[in-house]
């Protein structure tokens, strides 16, 4: 038997915390209440609810505080702010603390129960992310526990191949002790003498005999390692990150939108949804490069698009006239996508502005922002969370991420220096 | 420049279903559809029209692919952007001096319901709220493909180091 739902409602009127049991006492939850913003908090600790209610007007400890210390002590807390003074600049500041939504006052008893409804779907998404970052952080014996997680661990390159003018795909000899990785996961490659990188895994993750990684040349560090040839030996650490949700992601429709060299992190996620078809509804894979010379993995495109169980359209920004896909960007193609939104998750990788913009989209169409996830790779260096690099806030993308919740890298995007 | 023009089904009952219209009420339909003058199918390679000529038809995509392009000495042919099954093809019937901007072609078999462009300016300014109806959809076409385009300026896949 499930058990049941907790919901803690911190409101200082009377009124309204006997009106919220009311509504509730026909559901299957454990509902408790509290009058100040101490008594909710000493509540919430003892009780690590599902959902909370927080009243943002409230003698002694503001509201605003409360959510803020909520979210501190328990990221996974999904909080709705309720407040009689409903205003978008409030609405905004609740949702920058942490806030899962906003509920004004007066609301009625349907207001309620939807906002409940959402709330504790809200909270079993969050505990399944939760659950399989968790499983990710331990995907089994580091390479290099025993020198240290800084230690590059050296590999062989077993070959090496242009995927385009400007990116290489280089087939590595996995360091000794390697136990796999999971789709969305990216290795720190160390070209010696030279510097590292953050490069995503790139390969099929069935494939444990070799080690792949698509690699663009876009400075001193890349170049060197695209210029590796076949024995050359460079040095690997990983395999760092948050991997995609794929075992979320069952039962669902699956949107994966790719831009750009965006599609090498997302290979190994397409093989695991096409290994797995079965697991999951509808498999949509979107695909935009700015011209064919720039378009990644053709052959293997045109496998998966032979496939009669996945939706794949591929577009370009730019082409001449020899061509017969279609040319648009690629969040043109997202509109009419045949995907039900109110289950769908997407799986977002490309330049920052094409995957604000894909979001965007897909958040029109009606997905909800905590089934959407997108990968970032700004400013890498340590891939462990230590040198704060790539520290926004709370957050290190490295350790966070890469891939990360779009309502958690939505506020990134923002941080232009991460 | 026509296609082969098809006996049946009735355009205008195929006028009811497209996105175009979704959302217009009965009479409106009923007065757009008088404007319809036929569906239309062109075969793969076949130039819908050219930049430059006049724009006397909204052509109303059933099913297909359709570019549109731009010639240049030099610089060949440049497909500016594709448009398919459930799109709306040309809004240069619409604005004086009613001459198309770029050139169409069919990239695949495709089959588009016609409008009359004259008929249906006749239509809107007699009929406003039906005249709203269509430049709304005009508008959040041309705004549409004006993000699209702007995005394609911005050339996000190309790494500025």
């Amino acid at each position: 038997m499930q058990p049941r739902q907790k919901i803690l409602v911190i409101d200082d009127e009377e009124v309204v915390l006997d009106s919220c049991l009311a509504i509730l006492a026909s559901g299957d939850y454990d509902t408790t209440t509290a009058t100040s913003g101490e008594e909710g908090l000493r509540l919430a600790a003892e009780l690590s609810p599902d959902l909370i209610f927080v009243d943002v007007k409230m003698p002694g400890v503001p509201g605003m505080e409360v959510l803020e210390r909520l979210r501190a002590a328990d990221p996974t807390a999904v909080a709705v702010v309720i407040t009689g003074y409903a205003t978008v600049s409030l609405a905004v500041e609740a949702m920058k603390r942490g806030a899962f939504d906003f509920l004004p006052k007066p609301f009625t008893p349907d207001e309620f129960r939807e906002m409940v409804r959402r709330g504790l779907e809200r909270r079993v998404e969050v505990l399944a992310q939760a659950r399989e970052r968790a499983a990710a952080e331990s995907p089994g014996p580091h390479p290099g526990a025993e020198a240290g997680p800084m230690a590059p661990i050296p590999c062989r390159v077993l070959g090496r191949w242009d995927e385009t003018y400007d990116t290489v795909s280089l087939a590595l000899d996995p360091p000794p002790g390697w136990s796999g990785f999971r789709p969305g996961q990216f290795n720190m490659l160390y070209s010696f003498g030279i510097g590292e990188s953050a490069i995503s895994i790139s390969g099929d993750p069935a494939d444990s005999g070799r080690l792949l990684h698509t690699i663009r040349k876009v400075g001193r560090v890349t170049e060197s390692l695209a210029g590796l040839q076949r024995g050359d030996v460079l040095g690997v650490r990983g395999p760092f990150g948050t991997p995609w949700p794929l075992g979320y992601s069952a039962g669902r429709d699956v949107v994966v939108v790719a831009g750009g060299i965006g599609l090498a992190p997302l290979r190994p996620a397409i093989h695991e949804l096409l290994a797995n078809r079965d697991r999951y509804n509808r498999v949509l894979i979107l695909i935009g490069a700015r011209s064919s010379d720039d378009l990644l993995y053709p052959q293997e495109i045109q496998e998966w698009r032979g496939r009669f169980d996945v939706d794949l359209q591929v577009t370009l920004d730019t082409a001449t006239g020899g061509w017969r896909g279609r040319v648009g960007v690629v969040t043109t193609l997202i509109p009419r996508a045949e995907f039900d939104a109110d289950q769908a998750v997407g799986m977002v990788v490309g330049p920052e502005i094409m995957m604000r913009f894909a979001a965007s989209e897909l958040l029109n169409r009606g997905m909800s922002p905590s089934r959407l996830f997108v990968s970032m790779e700004r400013n890498m260096k340590c891939g462990i969370g230590l040198c704060g690099h790539c520290q926004a806030g709370a957050k290190f993308v490295c350790r966070d991420g890469a891939v990360l919740g779009y309502d958690e890298a939505e506020t990134l995007f923002q941080v232009r220096e991460v | 420049m026509a296609g082969s023009d098809a006996q049946s089904p009735n355009p205008a009952a195929l006028l009811a279903v497209h996105p175009f219209v979704v959302g217009m009420e009965e009479a409106q339909l009923r007065r757009m559809s008088e404007c319809v003058t036929t569906l239309t199918h062109f075969d793969t390679d076949q130039v819908i029209f050219h930049a430059g000529g006049v724009a006397r038809a909204l052509y109303l995509i059933r099913g297909g692919d359709v570019a549109l392009e731009v010639a240049a000495p030099g610089m060949g042919t440049r497909i500016v952007a594709t448009l398919h099954g459930g799109d709306a093809l040309g809004w240069s019937w619409l604005f004086p001096p009613y001459r198309w901007a770029f050139d169409a072609r069919a990239l695949a078999p495709t089959e588009a319901i016609v409008l009359d462009g004259e008929a249906l300016r006749r239509c809107a300014t007699e009929d406003r709220e039906l005249g709203f109806h269509v430049v709304w959809r005009v508008a959040r076409e041309m705004a549409d493909r004006l993000q699209a385009t702007r995005l394609q300026m911005l050339d996000v896949y190309t790494e500025r180091r």
